[in-house]
């Protein structure tokens, strides 16, 4: 899909098209990696992992933290960290339970306040990061830190279950045509990244300021206005998770966020090893949140220790960053982050 | 001991050659102990190999060298800026130790005695940051001869130590380079500035294409002659089929008593069709001249007018204005994109088509511009820091030519390239100039574009001291102006 025309049009460049094949090759390795795991562990337990229903399970169990992991992937294509996006995830999550819950809130305008809240959080930490030029990782440090503490007083460290509309729930626990809601808005969000980033000119600006601010603003490229709409539409991608999530589940848990942060940020990052080798990308890290998650579901199958799964994350991560360094070369910066 | 010696450094009979290309030719010259010896000639006469044969880097075809322990300063002084003076005096070398910790106190001692001398001794708590250029070098060169292996240095290499000092910070490094000799210690400098030569060097050597023109004393020379021996009687060449462009309406660009922390209510205009060559010493005002004109920095006082209205710096008008920084890794390339990507960042909204960027159209675009401008290889989808800095150049060039716009303001652009991209970078902006664009060129040496220019412009001390058609010019009359 979205390679086929570049890959074409390095053949049509390349000396020979086997050339051409083995150069693209790394770029498909994670995919490579995710068909071989599929069909080792469909040998392994064919009762219990390839299923419709154990298939299922895992796509819709991961949605959201795929959209988490694209939200957080954004403004670090500009080399800007938001590590709140799992607080951001968790107070919104606790809003859209609260808000219908506690003060009464119809569900059209919980869906709106929610949202409304991501972007005000986005724009803060623009206002902080971009103009007052504050290093984006103390400021998200910080902004997570604070909606920890609005969320533990909201709910006074309890989890908010009573009052949850079915209206809402319905959005996150139907199928349409057979498919559950949490794969479409997750399906959705993906491709409208994809889009964006790649097709229109504000992707290639927010890629632009990420290879070197100074050089994009130099080339006319509005860095500042790039950054911010990279944060802004972070916070907005964070908000819309937390509310899937309750959707999904009934109610509002004021510790569930501690659960996403980590698996989040080393999706985005395992992005860099797949596809648009050495940049983040959505495709990727799509790809990444699935390669982790039936990773784990198939070793947990086999009878793995619950320990086995964080072990499992932190050793792909090291493996996919390592390949793609090798693949990438000495040419370019893998990432040039802090 | 210093005083045994004749000379500090003594160079009998130097050739050198790259190639077909004579760098040196049977160059001699003396450097007398106590001594301040001025090293110039215009850019490849020759200098830096001279120096670089003095260092040890290149290994002389013939001749030879004899000196004592000779340390060398280069241009960029090699300071760690986020770093105190204290620290920068101890990286790199064993330190003194006490007890298995660094002695911080004996530390602390030898930095401020080496400084003592040039009243310096007060900063070596204070970050290279937040010192003058002028204290930077002379810190640079204190460091240098505190790691001196032998303690008893003969001779003082400085490659351009004044290039980047404004010219009020000049004497001080001059006090420094005074208090050193009369150490007995021998120094050569290379300068750009001939009024540093009169004010401070007692002998002099000029270079010209690798032969040695003169070395012997400074006194009886004059700034007209030594541009004459840099020079030499080398006819400025004039293209045949050059004729000025006849200059229509109103400027495209303009200057109107800019002010900036080097320019001085400088008035400057460029006329569409034109391709107006700016020439100044590091200092006079010329590396702030392009990114203010271009609209990419605001300046303290003044307004720069694009078509006859304000321009705001940073504001979207900036985008009809090409701009090529002299500091190309930093400041141009786009590092981690391709060379399509580098050319197309500003072209991508002419290749949408119902709503997204056509990969077939952008393709086109950027390959038509590297095959344009013989970018090599002509692949415009690798990588563009796997190009040569000349082929970066043109990258960047190809950037702004493909949309066509209303000026191009480029720094030093045949700074650090190959001959062959040069001339095709300029035939390039000759072109965008017959295409009706205003083109403004900057450089510190005159020699690089001087021929591609309509029309010439000299900075001094941030105002213009020299406007004139280039037909009417020799290179000597804008070095002179220069100086």
């Amino acid at each position: 899909m979205a390679r086929t025309d570049a890959a074409a049009q390095t053949a049509g460049t390349s000396t020979s098209g086997r050339a051409a094949f083995l150069t693209e090759l790394p770029r498909f390795g994670m995919v490579g990696l995710l068909v071989i795991i599929v069909v080792v562990f469909s040998v392994l337990r064919p009762d219990s992992f390839a299923t419709t229903d154990n298939i299922r399970t895992v796509l819709v169990e991961s949605a959201v933290l795929t959209i988490l992991a694209l939200a957080v992937m954004i403004p670090l294509i500009a080399n800007d960290f938001d590590l709140s996006v799992a607080a951001q995830l968790g107070f919104a999550s606790i809003l859209a339970a609260g808000l219908p819950g506690k003060q009464g809130l119809s569900v059209p305008l919980v869906i709106l306040v929610v949202l409304a809240v991501g972007a005000v959080i986005g724009i803060i930490h623009s206002v902080l990061i971009v103009m007052f030029e504050l290093p984006s990782v103390v400021v998200t440090l910080a902004t997570s830190t604070v909606l920890g503490g609005i969320v533990l007083w909201y709910t006074d460290g309890a989890v908010l279950y009573e009052g949850v509309p079915a209206s809402l729930t319905d959005l996150g626990q139907k199928d349409v045509v057979g498919v559950p809601l949490p794969i479409i808005y997750m399906v959705v969000v993906a491709a409208v990244l994809w889009f964006i980033l790649e097709r229109r000119p504000w992707g290639r600006y927010l890629y632009a300021v990420g290879s070197s601010p100074v050089s994009a603003r130099l080339a006319g490229v509005n860095a500042p206005r790039v950054r911010a709409t990279a944060l802004i539409a972070c916070s907005v991608l964070a908000a819309l998770a937390g509310l899937i999530l309750t959707a999904r589940i009934g109610s509002g848990n004021p510790s569930i966020s501690n659960a996403y942060f980590l698996p989040a940020f080393a999706a985005a990052f395992l992005s860099l090893a797949a596809f648009k080798l050495g940049f983040f990308n959505p495709l990727g890290v799509v790809l990444s949140v699935y390669l982790l998650a039936i990773g784990v579901n198939g070793l947990t199958l086999l009878g793995a220790p619950s320990w086995v799964e964080p072990v499992f994350n932190g050793l792909a991560l090291i493996i996919a960053i390592g390949l793609a360094r090798l693949s990438v070369g000495k040419s370019r910066k893998l990432f040039s982050g802090v | 001991m210093p005083s045994t010696r004749t000379a500090a450094i003594q160079i009998r009979g130097l050739s050198k050659t790259f190639g077909a290309t004579r760098a040196l030719s049977n160059v001699s010259m003396e450097v007398a102990p106590g001594s301040i010896h001025a090293l110039i000639g215009l850019n490849g006469s020759g200098k830096s190999t001279l120096v670089k044969v003095l260092s040890g880097f290149y290994a002389a075809d013939e001749g030879d060298v004899s000196m004592g322990e000779v340390v060398f300063v280069h241009q960029d002084l090699g300071l760690l800026p986020s770093l105190t003076v204290l620290e920068n005096f101890s990286i790199g070398r064993p330190m003194a130790m006490r007890r298995g910790q660094i002695d911080r106190r004996a530390e602390e001692e030898r930095a401020r005695a080496a400084l003592a001398e040039f009243g310096l001794e007060h900063t070596v708590r204070q970050q290279i940051s937040s010192l003058t250029q002028a204290q930077c070098a002379i810190i640079a060169i204190a460091r240098a001869l505190d790691r001196s292996a032998s303690g008893d240095v003969a001779a003082l290499v400085l490659d351009e130590p004044t290039s980047a000092l404004p010219s009020h910070e000049i004497e001080m490094l001059a006090a420094a380079m005074r208090t050193y000799a009369d150490r007995g210690i021998g120094i050569v400098f290379i300068t750009h500035r001939l009024q540093e030569v009169v004010d401070l060097a007692d002998t002099l050597t000029v270079l010209r294409n690798g032969q040695l023109v003169y070395s012997g004393p400074t006194e009886g020379t004059s700034i007209p002659g030594m541009v004459e021996m840099m020079v030499g009687d080398a006819p400025t060449r004039v293209e045949a089929e050059w004729t000025p462009p006849v200059r229509t309406g109103e400027p495209v660009l303009e200057a109107r008593a800019i002010v900036s922390d080097t320019l001085d209510r400088l008035d400057l205009s460029v006329y569409s069709g034109e391709i107006l060559g700016v020439f100044g010493m590091t200092g006079s005002g010329l590396e702030t001249l392009g990114s203010v004109l271009s609209g990419r920095e605001a300046a303290a006082g003044g307004t720069v007018q694009l078509d006859g209205s304000p321009l705001v710096a940073n504001s979207p008008r900036v985008q009809t204005i090409g701009y090529v920084p002299s500091d190309r890794p930093r400041r141009g390339v786009l590092p981690g994109l391709s060379v399509r990507e580098n050319i197309s960042i500003r072209s991508l909204k002419g290749t949408l088509s119902r709503g997204q960027i056509s990969r077939r159209k952008e393709v086109a675009l950027a390959q038509r511009w590297a095959e344009d401008l013989r970018i090599k290889p002509s692949d415009a989808s690798v990588p563009i820091l796997t190009l040569s800095g000349g082929n970066q150049q043109k990258a960047i060039l190809a950037r702004w030519l493909a949309v066509d716009p209303r000026a191009i303001v480029a720094e030093e652009p045949t700074q650090g390239i190959d001959v062959w991209a040069k001339t095709e970078i300029l035939h390039r902006l000759r072109g965008a100039a017959e295409n009706g664009a205003a083109v403004l060129l900057t450089a510190v040496e005159p020699e690089e574009i001087l021929d591609f220019c309509d029309r010439v412009v000299v900075l001094r001390k941030g105002r213009v001291v020299l406007d004139e058609q280039r037909s009417d010019l020799t290179i000597t009359d804008i070095l002179s102006a220069m100086h």
